[in-house]
């Protein structure tokens, strides 16, 4: 092979592996507040968390992963600790062209103290403004996770003050199915109290589904949300 | 028997009864300070950082400071919005749902005279509002929209039989009340009842006391600091209820017309009286001096008594020599 071409090769492969690895920064956080305070403890709204399994089981605040359409350009993320003492809001612009995984680095001046919390006690919301068919707010919910996110359990964290919350969403025939929400066996249940798990695998679109908290009181009513699965 | 009547008059002598006496002084003095400590524990002894006050209370107007950046949202049923920065909303129009988070730094205003419409009217703290204009008040979730509030805000909740119950959740600084003065533009709204109650640490084993309370009267004020509660209302039921626990800090009273407000804190008594290890204390103090007390003065009787009849050892042989005589 001539040398001229042998290094063009060369080049093109850099250059691909470095659009690549720009890809996955491709991201600009245009506001960021945090709150830490172990004396004052703060509360999760319903929908407190939607997490996907990830590389580790300790929250390491350079290593979220979230994922992204490139529909929705502009995201929401919303980090709260189960004891309450930690909240983070961040508005963040990406520039991804395919739906896939980015890594985030929170820029928190906290990040030893947040080493601390297990994967599952530090979470994130990660969601975008939408409309639904009839024109109606509704959140684009997505996936997040500490470390790499492997093909493994989805699961939503919501703070309800309901004994038995629920969600339900249709299947591809048609049927409603409901899933129960279990309580969360941890004393400091202040920001989330029930996780509910996930299993739709449907990759290409989101699933409308709706968080019904307190399903056994008259007249309840169900907050809804569209929920991306992050399946390849 | 003579014997044993000769060693207690050979003990009983004004020379060998100073020692015991001695003793006894010191132990009396001990006794004394123990009490005034004691006293002095109960009179000056702070409420400090494990102090819990708990209050209930009724009132028609709550101000709220919200101090952390995630504090519970406000959920409204049935609300007519008066002043926002929705497009998606319009003035005077009801409502049937919304979600409000409010930033920190932001004081929200809770009114309810009588068994009207709940007003929440929600502004930038004075002491923290630093004039940025881009800096946000908290986020409305509607039906149509998420929208970002930049100013003030004020809505009114409208209760009725379908929507009987508003109740809200707070973390913050909170005032019971509003300071009441002459201006003439509207009604003020007042604190109708209530009271606080603390609950201490024991003296001694620092197991958890509670002390008497004391009570919220009508037009009084109440400032309370890094307060976890509940506001309530009800269709029902006129003004709002609410309920407060802060731990540490403290709480500031001003009664009606006062000009300075006063820390709640317990009196000597309220202390004496509701922690029963430092009654016990006191009490076992103060009955060891009076026993200490009746046994100096059965010394120095005894004493005194040994000093006017001689040695007590010739008295026997005195009174047998005095009998002999009569013989």
């Amino acid at each position: 092979m001539d040398m001229r071409l042998k290094i063009l090769l060369v080049s093109l492969t850099l250059i691909i592996s470095n659009l690549a690895f720009a890809e996955s920064l491709s991201y600009k956080i245009d506001t960021f507040e945090e709150d830490y305070d172990a004396e004052v403890p703060v509360s999760g709204s319903i929908m407190a968390a939607y997490l996907a399994t990830g590389a580790l089981n300790y929250v390491a605040t350079e290593s979220l992963y979230i994922y992204v359409v490139p529909e929705k350009k502009e995201v929401n993320i919303s980090v709260v600790s189960i004891d309450g003492h930690y909240s983070a809001d961040i508005e963040l612009t990406h520039t991804s062209n395919t739906a896939g995984w980015i890594n985030i680095d929170i820029p928190s001046e906290h990040k030893k103290a947040l080493k601390k919390y297990a994967h599952n006690e530090l979470v994130a919301y990660v969601f975008a403004d939408s409309k639904d068919g009839f024109g109606l707010y509704v959140q684009e919910v997505f996936p997040s996770s500490w470390g790499k996110p492997t093909n493994g359990q989805r699961v939503f964290f919501i703070n309800t003050s309901g004994i038995s919350p629920e969600f339900y969403y249709k299947d591809k025939s048609g049927h409603t199915i409901t899933v129960p929400c279990k309580e969360i066996q941890n004393k400091l249940t202040r920001a989330f109290n029930h996780s509910c798990i996930y299993e739709v695998v449907i990759a290409e679109k989101p699933t409308l589904i709706f968080v019904n908290p307190t399903p056994e009181a008259e007249g309840s009513s169900s907050k809804k949300f569209l929920v991306w699965s992050g399946h390849k | 028997m003579k014997n044993f009547e000769e060693k207690i008059y050979l003990f009983i002598s004004a020379k060998k009864l100073t020692i015991p006496i001695s003793i006894m002084f010191v132990v009396l003095v001990i006794s004394c300070l123990i009490v005034l400590y004691l006293c002095a524990l109960a009179t000056f002894k702070k409420l400090d950082d494990s102090a819990i006050y708990n209050v209930d209370t009724m009132s028609e107007a709550f101000e709220y400071s919200v101090i952390s950046k995630t504090a519970p949202d406000i959920l409204l049923n049935r609300f007519v919005p008066i002043k926002h920065s929705c497009s998606s909303m319009e003035n005077n129009q009801e409502y049937l749902n919304g979600n409000l988070s409010l930033n920190k730094g932001v004081k929200v205003l809770i009114e309810r005279k009588s068994t009207e419409m709940i007003k929440l009217t929600a502004v930038f703290d004075s002491q923290t509002d630093n004039g940025d204009k881009k800096r946000r008040l908290g986020t409305l979730i509607n039906n149509f929209e998420r929208c970002k509030l930049y100013s003030s805000v004020v809505f009114n909740i409208k209760l009725s039989p379908q929507n009987p119950i508003f109740s809200l959740n707070i973390i913050g600084d909170i005032q019971i009340g509003r300071i009441i003065g002459d201006a003439p533009d509207g009604y003020y709204p007042l604190v109708q009842s209530g009271q606080i109650i603390i609950q201490d640490k024991a003296t001694f084993t620092h197991s958890l006391i509670t002390l008497s309370p004391h009570l919220i009267r009508p037009g009084d004020t109440v400032k309370m600091t890094e307060t976890k509660g509940i506001i309530r209302a009800s269709h029902e039921h006129s003004g709002l209820t609410g309920i407060f626990q802060q731990t540490g800090h403290q709480i500031l009273l001003s009664r009606l017309y006062s000009k300075t407000p006063n820390p709640v804190k317990p009196s000597f008594f309220d202390r004496v009286m509701s922690d029963g290890e430092l009654a016990f204390a006191l009490s076992t103090a103060i009955i060891f001096i009076q026993f200490i007390g009746f046994y100096i003065t059965i010394l120095f009787r005894l004493a005194l008594f040994s000093s006017t009849s001689g040695e007590p050892n010739e008295l026997p042989k005195q009174k047998e020599k005095h009998d002999v005589e009569k013989l």
